[in-house]
Order: structure tokens, then sequence, then C-alpha cells
């Protein structure tokens, strides 16, 4: 290797190891923390919206009061139509909770006959046998949290509930929806739109909203304006509002993360910077004897330059890639925890999109490596600035 | 007329507790020439040294070396001059402890952008030169004083200067390393260099009886004779 500066840097790296293990340490622990986070949360985030895009383009509903109410099945035929929808589909879609437990789930009552618009309802629904399904009316396809938390309450095949008027259902389990759809199905109940009509009380003629496609992005503002006109109770719902909703929260918890970052990041430099002073004091000596036999304040500063970005450059990697593999090896189990374990089953089971977001990692790496360099540099240059005599003392 | 390497003229250094170190110094030392600097501890030879190897810079005066008038010299350029015109051996033989042998001295050559196999076969004949070759591997904290003297001036002479100067060589050495470090010192005159010794050991005037001998007290030349 050519005897520059570089090969000095590492060769005084390399003796002098030990000083710098503990910083390196700390600082693959600070970069693995931070990157667990965001990986996590992208991934996350990818994974919400790719279940978004999923869902039907527009949803109708009936407020009144401020109250969801029953919307007439007649409405669907007034909607198919407005020009430019399709895949119109009746839902009962609404929460079911067990007093018992406070726990609830999502019953979604749908016609399997008809085609839907929720593509992973879709899907599910063409994966089932439906011949064997639909002999029997209250048979349930449930998500992965609803059979989990059912086997462990000792209801491995059924589940109870309750009309309004006290009457009791026993809903049979089918069968379970994939782990692939976790996210969108870990508390769903999917069961014929006639029980789930039974369950809350609507008459046949009632549903609780409608869904429709309408494939002519161009068309998305007109459509909702043209089924308000329908009736002045409708709300229309678009994927679109669902999705700016999200990427609002993903923002704003980006934010709270990358301001939590700088944080820690000055915490770390205050450290750094505490640390490589007691460094450089005794360092002080050995910067002197460059400067006595030759070496000018910018070959010092160069050669420091060379050794910090390898212990930045090695301490970002290693911390990058253990975050990686916890996150989309290991799956994240304590982040995951406290990104999904507030939910009403636990969600602990969801395939996530192995997603990486540039501008964040390259965020991180500058936010880190920056803090470092000052906190080493600073120090030297005031060394590598006295006279070689005085740093030699 | 014998050109002189090294002129001070008028030089005085004050410090900046006001101490007076030196005191209106003249002195020429020519090409080639080996000579001791003697006096007391405090007399002002570790100051001159200091100055002559571009590690300081007088209050007052002036100070050429190798044609350079060092004493106006930018400290980038005075940074330079040390790389190619002086060589120092430290009285603490001013190593590197955790580098080994051959790592403190390629350290004199690398702000000289060498190519690789020039910079090898400097540091190589200068470990020979000092006789230090077998312990080119070996940590200075694991060396003896006789062999970090060598280290030392093997580090000296690599970046082959005009000039090698040596403040206080034999104070942490035994008799034997420092008659040792004396052979070495006249190696070097022969191959030119010009040496310069501040010292009060008295083993350098009995082994270097033919050299010019300078005694400095309380800051001023006191007598120059040899």
């Amino acid at each position: 290797m050519q005897p520059n500066r570089f090969y000095f840097a590492l060769i005084n790296l390399l003796r002098e190891a030990k000083g710098h293990i503990g910083i390196a340490i700390l600082s693959i622990i600070l970069i693995f923390f931070i990157s667990s986070i965001i990986l996590f949360s992208n991934a996350l985030q990818q994974t919400i919206l790719e279940a978004l895009e999923a869902q039907p383009d527009f949803v109708v509903q009936k407020i009144r009061d401020e109250v969801i109410v029953p919307i007439k099945k007649r409405v669907a035929d007034e909607i198919i139509e407005i020009a430019g929808t399709t895949n119109i589909s009746l839902r009962v879609w609404g929460r079911y909770t067990f007093s018992n437990t406070q726990k609830s789930i999502l019953i979604v009552g749908v016609d399997f006959l008809d085609e839907q618009s929720h593509d992973a309802l879709e899907k599910i629904i063409k994966s089932t046998d439906l011949n064997e399904f639909l002999m029997d009316r209250n048979q349930i396809i449930v998500g992965e949290g609803v059979a989990k938390w059912m086997k462990k309450t000792k209801r491995d095949k059924t589940l109870r509930v309750y009309t309004p008027k006290g009457k009791a259902v026993e809903l049979k389990l089918f069968k379970v929806i994939p782990k692939s759809l976790n996210l969108f199905s870990n508390d769903m109940v999917i069961m014929n739109i006639k029980t789930a009509q039974k369950i809350f009380g609507l008459k046949r003629s009632s549903v609780t909203d409608i869904t429709f496609d309408a494939p002519n992005e161009l068309e998305w503002d007109i459509i909702p304006i043209k089924v308000s006109s329908l009736d002045s109770d409708l709300r229309v719902i678009s994927k679109k509002e669902s999705y700016k909703a999200y990427q609002e929260m993903f923002d704003y918890k980006g934010g709270f993360f990358l301001l939590s970052f700088i944080m820690v990041a000055m915490s770390f430099m205050m450290l750094l910077y505490q640390k490589y002073s007691q460094v450089y004091s005794s360092q002080k000596r050995s910067i002197g004897i460059l400067k006595a036999i030759g070496w000018g304040v910018g070959d010092v500063l160069i050669m420091k330059f060379y050794e910090t970005l390898t212990v930045v450059v090695i301490s970002f990697i290693i911390g990058f890639l253990l975050a990686w593999s916890f996150v989309f090896i290991f799956d994240a189990p304590i982040i995951r925890d406290i990104f999904l374990g507030n939910s009403n089953f636990e969600l602990t089971d969801i395939k996530l999109y192995s997603s990486i977001d540039w501008f964040n990692i390259t965020t991180i790496f500058i936010l880190f490596a920056l803090p470092f360099f000052m906190s080493v540099l600073i120090p030297v240059w005031r060394v590598a600035t006295t006279s070689p005599k005085e740093a030699m003392r | 007329m014998k050109k002189p390497i090294v002129t001070l003229k008028d030089v005085s250094k004050i410090f900046d507790n006001g101490t007076k170190a030196l005191d209106n110094i003249n002195l020429q030392i020519f090409k080639n020439e080996t000579i001791i600097l003697s006096g007391v501890s405090g007399s002002g030879k570790t100051t001159l040294i200091g100055l002559i190897a571009g590690l300081d810079r007088p209050t007052e005066g002036l100070v050429e070396v190798d044609g350079v008038k060092i004493s106006k010299l930018p400290q980038i350029e005075l940074d330079s001059f040390r790389q190619k015109s002086v060589g120092v051996i430290f009285q603490d033989f001013g190593l590197i402890e955790y580098l080994t042998v051959y790592e403190n001295i390629i350290a004199s050559l690398i702000p000289l952008r060498l190519e690789r196999d020039i910079a090898e076969r400097r540091v190589q004949e200068a470990m020979r030169e000092a006789n230090i070759s077998h312990k080119a591997n070996s940590r200075v904290y694991h060396l003896s004083g006789g062999e970090k003297q060598r280290c030392a001036i093997a580090r000296a002479v690599v970046n082959r200067p005009n000039i090698v100067i040596c403040d206080e060589p034999t104070a942490n050495l035994d008799l034997e390393n420092s008659k040792q470090f004396i052979k070495l010192l006249n190696g070097l005159k022969s191959k030119g260099h010009t040496v310069i010794i501040a010292t009060h050991d008295p083993i350098f005037e009995r082994l270097m009886p033919n050299i010019r001998k300078i005694t400095i007290s309380n800051g001023k030349i006191e007598n120059s004779y040899g």
C-alpha cells in the first residue's frame, strides 16, 4: 500500500483500536436503534399503503346527525347508473364488541356471489370453496388474530354473538385468512351478508355501506358529487382521502422520529466530544511528534479524517445491517410490539415489505457522521495548531 | 569562503511568561560540520535548537537554515521545511509509543508523498544505518533506551536532511549505549550531514575531540572553540 495519510490512518487506528472500540460500539447501537425504527416504520407504511391500494376506490355511507345509519340497497342501483362506476358491492361492515372481554371484531358481511371491489376480499373469496361455505349461512372466515383468540378462549370452532334483541347467533369457523393479509384482516370476521344484517339488526333491504370503483381517475372528483346528489345524507369516502390521511400520519411520525434522532444525535455528539477531548489530550503528544517531523496541520487533519471516516462507515454499515436483519429477518420483536401491540388483537405476524427509503438512510448517515467528525476534528485541530514543542510537552 | 548552512543573526527569544531564553545570539554553522552546544540545564540550548529546527520562532532576529529564512516563513512552509531539511533526535526520543519502529520511521516520509518502493528503500536504509532493522516490527514501548535512540536516529535521517539536530541525546542512555550513539553520529558526519548536538554530557568531548564546541550561558553564547 502507498505510504500515504490513509495508510497511516489505518495503522494508527489498528494500533489504537481499543481507544475506538467503545465509541464504535456506541455508534453501532445508536445506528441499529434508529435504523430499526426507521426501517420498520417505512416497511409498515409501505405495507399499509399496499393494503390501502387493495381497497375499493369509493365507500358510500349514510350519515344522519353525525351517526352512520343503514343505507338502502336500492341506492346501489342508482349508483350503477352513474357513468364511470363499476364493481358495485353491498357490505355490512361494523364492529361487534364482546362486553365481557372488551375485544371487538370487525364484522364484514358480503354477498359472496357478487364481484367485490375490495381486492383483498375478492382474493379471499376466490380462494374459498363457496359451495361448501355457503351450505351453512353461519359459517365464517376469520383473520389470524381472531383465530388465535378463539383458540386461547377455548372457542376453537365457534363464536357466539348476540343480535340487538338478545338472540344468540352461533358462528362456525370455516377457515382462517392467510397470514399475508394480516395487516388488513387480523381482527376481521367475514360472513354471509344476511347473517351480518341479523347481528346488527338491519333489515334485509339495508346495508351499512356500498363500495364501488371508478377506473378513470380523472372522474374521481366528479363522481362523489354525483353520488351525493342522489341523497344529501350520503357521504362518499375516496381511497385517496384514506391514503392522504395515512400519509399525513406517517409524515407526522417521520418528523417525530427525525426530531428524536436529532436529540439523540446531539447527546451522542456531546458524549463523543467529551470522549475525544480526553482521547486527544493523550494523543496530543503523538500529534506534536508528527508536527515535529514535518506533518502540517492539514496532514494531521486529513489523517484523522480518514481515521474517523473508517470508524463512521464501519459502524454505520454494521449498525444498519444489524437493523435490517432485525427488522426483515427476525421480524423486529420489540419494535413490532411497540408499533402494533396496542391492536385489538395482537398483530404480531404481518408480512412486511422490505423497502428501504434511501433519503432517510442518507439523513441518518449525515446526522450521525457530522457530529462525529466535528467532535473528533475540532479537538485535533486545536492540538495541531499549537506549536509542536507545546503539543509534545 | 565557506558558506554557512545555519545563520542566526541578533536572535532573541522571550517566552509568553516573560522569560528571556535567548539574548542576541549570532552564530554560523557550516556544511558537514559537527558542533556541540553545551551549557547547564536552562541555559537556552534546547530553545536554540528548537529555532534551528523550525519548531519555534524567534521573538527577534533572523534564522536562516539551508538557504531558507525560516524565522519569516508562514506556518505551512515551515512544516514543509521541517519535512525536508532537518531531522531531530529528541531528548525523550519523541517516538509514538504504540507504533512499531518501521511505522515511526515511515511516518516521516508520509508528507513527502513518495512512491512506495522509494519510501520502502529509504526506511530499510535508515534502519540499517541506525542498526535497528532487527526490531522493525516491534512496538516502541517494547524497546530498550538504546533501541529507542537508534529508532530516533533512523527516523531523523530517513528523509535525508542536510542537518541532524540532537537534543540531550545521551541523557537517557547508559555509557555503552552512549558510545554506540556517538559511533552512529560519526557515521552521519561521514555521510555529509551537518550535526548539531545540544548536550552537557562530557562523553562527547572525550569521544569527539576535534569538533567545535559552543557554550551557552543565560541565553548568551559564552565562548566558541574548536
